[in-house]
């Protein structure tokens, strides 16, 4: 070692002179020099290595560069997926009835969890599940294959501050996925106008579904690149496409008068030990749907919860036999085709046989001599009849589809019915008279509001509709189209039948509904439920369909009561349509009106 | 020995001639620059290397900088828009809260408690003589406009 040091010394640090002194001095020192051969082979060797580095490198950059590169970008680059807005609904007046907020999906990877029993409990506790079923969904590692579960949701649509909390535990085999879920802020008001939304984001029913496309927007995208740990890369070059957010919508629906439609409508189904009613607020004059209540109801909040019974909306799904509100619908035939004189007097018995069947009026009185407007206000089923007969089963049917049977309405709800009009070819002898005090029909109590709507508008059918508009984007509001419009009646029959309405509501079977100093005109209907197996079963459908002010019609609110203990529309019913009318023109600021003239009668009042 | 002188740098101008050197010395390579030449000469390359690794140094901390810089405002930009989402976020829940508190139902249930009440039995007061409202077929008893006058916009 000393040796070799000394060397080198001699050999680097001192000049060849006093190398050459030292040499002189002491015994010559071996050659330190390694050999050529041995420096060439190194250089070889270093050169074939450097060869080879650099034959990978051209390899690697040249010819798998895009491979490589793209598998690269695999690894850092991940595609998320930037979930839109859905559409806020709006009532009328931009008050909220369903919005959307950010939210998590919770989820777990069991072959990750590492300690089932504690994470379950955890997990329960944050997300207010049940512990059990958190730990069967964590312990249980494999699929119905045998083959290994990588990924089961816990829950869908955790709230944010919640989710965070439960990500702060920081519990193995836990992870979030970004979501929105949809919120119903007033709870039970219009559920089944409005729908709900399933935990993926998509309308399942009502206006939720009929609109999904526009509530729904885009979804956008974003390519980001994370290091390992799961951290963006600054500057790494994401690209992005942004999100396209859901257009809001703007009902028709008033939040007060549907409250107070519902409120009213549970108060009168529990008074009449019914099982369950409807009711329908609409402007005559625009088509606009104000309130649309169907009890009973359920909170879309937790529609899951709900059976199925209670998830539709009846006034536009369900038909029913209108019974005795039909007469409206025979009176203005009899009118506008001069079948019937406004001063013509019938001979009305309490019943009447007819082919193979036997007509009768709901309660028996000897034969009295009625007007139209009498036949309308005690609501004589003989007397239509006779009214029918004078204007013949052709020119009734022609009325009746003009009305709008058999057809939807095209309110724009998902499942609309189109009721039950046979075709006059298929009507046998009873049919006319059964129809003309509405039974033998099938009806939606939307397209009986329908009628009322049209003799209220003086004889101008509107098509309803439950969409004010559109709220873009933009925040711009974009109006629905005009409703489509169709006179039926002239506006003289019109009149002349809001006249007999009231005169029904003044003098006969509908005063429970009169509001004084507005004045309502309207008609009580009874009509008994078809059996499945044929003929009519001992329950009642009782309804009230009117419109008010008399003179001056701003609402028309139909009032239906499923199978009450009292079948009859003026008990059941009728205080009903008072109790919400009356809160309607208060709300809306109606002013009052004049009572209408009573028309040429023949019945004896009082 | 020739390889020795081959590979000595030359002379360069400047320089004074060199002394005469002694002739058992002069077989010895005297091209081979002395180490007080290299002492020398690196002496004088010295601030060009410091030159350079001060220009080089700044360049590279320089972007070095630079690029924190960016990553930094990178990051805050993040930052700001984890904010701005976090605020649009809270802003939608309280736009959740005042949709739940302005609620019909809670509204009721809150007046309720108060102890308020729906009116039972509502009258409507028509005073005779006050004129029609517009579009009322009848032409009689429809007050809001008179009333109007007297009671102002909203009575």
């Amino acid at each position: 070692m000393t040796r070799r040091r000394r060397g080198r010394r001699l050999t680097v640090a001192r000049p060849p002179a006093a190398r050459a002194s030292s040499v002189r001095r002491r015994a010559p020192a071996p050659p330190t020099r390694p050999p050529v051969e041995r420096l060439v082979a190194l250089l070889a060797i270093v050169a074939l290595a450097f060869t080879g580095i650099l034959a990978r490198l051209i390899v690697i950059q040249v010819g798998d560069a895009s491979a490589l590169s793209s598998m690269a970008v695999d690894q850092r680059a991940r595609d998320l997926t930037i979930t839109a807005a859905r559409g806020t609904i709006f009532d009328r007046s931009g008050r909220e009835l369903a919005m959307s907020l950010p939210a998590r999906d919770v989820y777990a990877d069991p072959q990750l969890v590492t300690d089932p029993v504690d994470e379950a409990q955890r997990i329960a506790r944050a997300l207010h599940l049940k512990r059990a079923a958190v730990r069967g969904l964590l312990e249980d590692r494999t699929d119905g294959t045998g083959r290994p579960l990588h990924f089961v949701y816990l829950e869908r649509g955790v709230d944010l501050d919640t989710a965070d909390a439960l990500a702060g535990q920081h519990l193995p085999g836990i992870g979030f996925l970004d979501g929105t879920r949809r919120y119903y802020p007033a709870g039970s008001l219009a559920p089944q106008v409005l729908g709900f939304v399933g935990v993926d984001g998509t309308g399942i029913d009502g206006l939720e579904y009929r609109y999904q496309n526009l509530l729904a927007g885009t979804p956008g995208h974003e390519v980001v690149q994370e290091d390992p740990s799961g951290t963006l890369i600054p500057q790494a070059g994401a690209t992005s496409t942004p999100p396209v957010p859901g257009d809001d919508l703007m009902l028709t629906i008033d939040r007060d008068i549907q409250y107070r439609a519902q409120q009213s409508l549970a108060a009168a189904v529990r008074r009449n030990g019914a099982t369950g009613g409807s009711v329908i607020v609409m402007n005559p004059h625009t088509g606009e749907i104000l309130a649309m209540a169907t009890y009973p109801w359920f909170d879309p909040n937790q529609f899951a919860e709900a059976s199925p019974d209670v998830i539709r909306n009846r006034p536009v799904t369900d038909v029913y036999e209108p019974g005795s509100v039909n007469k409206v619908i025979t009176a203005a035939a009899a009118l506008q085709e001069h079948a019937v004189g406004i001063n013509e007097r019938f001979s009305v018995p309490d019943q009447m046989r007819l082919y193979d069947a036997t007509f009768h009026d709901a309660e028996t009185h000897p034969t009295e001599q009625m007007t139209l407007a009498d036949i309308l206000a005690y609501s004589s089923n003989i007397g239509a009849i006779k009214v029918a007969e004078q204007i013949g089963k052709n020119r009734f049917a022609k009325y009746l589809r003009a009305f709008g049977f058999g057809r939807p309405t095209g309110v724009g709800f998902p499942g609309e019915a189109s009721g039950i009009l046979l075709p006059v070819d298929k009507w046998s002898g009873t049919t006319l008279p059964t129809v003309s005090f509405g039974q033998g029909i099938a009806v939606t109590p939307l397209q009986m509001a329908a009628v009322y709507s049209t003799i209220a508008n003086g004889g101008v059918w509107v098509q309803p509709r439950l969409v004010r508009g559109t709220i873009g984007p933009s925040g711009k509001f974009q109006p629905a189209p005009p409703p489509d419009t169709r006179r039926v009646v002239s506006e003289q029959t019109a009149h002349t039948i809001v006249d007999m309405l009231s005169y029904a509501v003044d003098v006969g079977t509908g005063q429970e509904a009169q509001i004084p100093g507005y004045w309502v005109a309207g008609k009580t209907g009874t009509a008994r439920i078809p059996s499945p197996t044929g003929g009519y079963l001992k329950k009642y459908v009782a309804s009230f369909i009117g419109l008010t002010p008399a003179s001056n019609p701003q609402l028309v609110v139909a009032a239906v009561i499923d199978q009450p203990s009292t079948i009859f529309g003026g008990v059941a019913a009728a205080p009903l349509f008072q109790d919400v009318a009356r809160f309607a023109l208060a709300r809306l600021r109606v002013a009052p009106a004049a009572k209408p003239p009573i028309p040429p009668h023949a019945v004896r009042t009082g | 020995m020739s390889r020795a002188a081959a590979t000595a740098a030359p002379p360069t101008p400047r320089r004074r001639p060199a002394p005469a050197r002694d002739p058992q010395t002069a077989a010895r390579p005297t091209a081979a620059p002395t180490a007080r030449q290299t002492a020398r000469r690196a002496t004088r390359r010295g601030p060009f290397f410091v030159v350079a690794a001060l220009v080089v140094g700044t360049l590279a901390a320089a972007i070095v900088s630079l690029q924190a810089i960016v990553s930094q405002t990178s990051f805050h930009m993040q930052a700001l828009e984890q904010q701005t989402q976090q605020l649009e976020q809270r802003y939608g829940q309280l736009k959740l809260t005042v949709a739940q508190l302005s609620s019909p139902e809670r509204v009721a249930a809150a007046a309720s408690r108060m102890g308020l009440r729906l009116p039972t039995d509502v009258h409507t007061i028509t005073i005779p003589g006050l004129g029609a409202a517009a579009g009322s077929r009848h032409g009689r008893g429809a007050t809001s406009f008179a009333l109007k006058s007297i009671l102002g916009e909203h009575p």
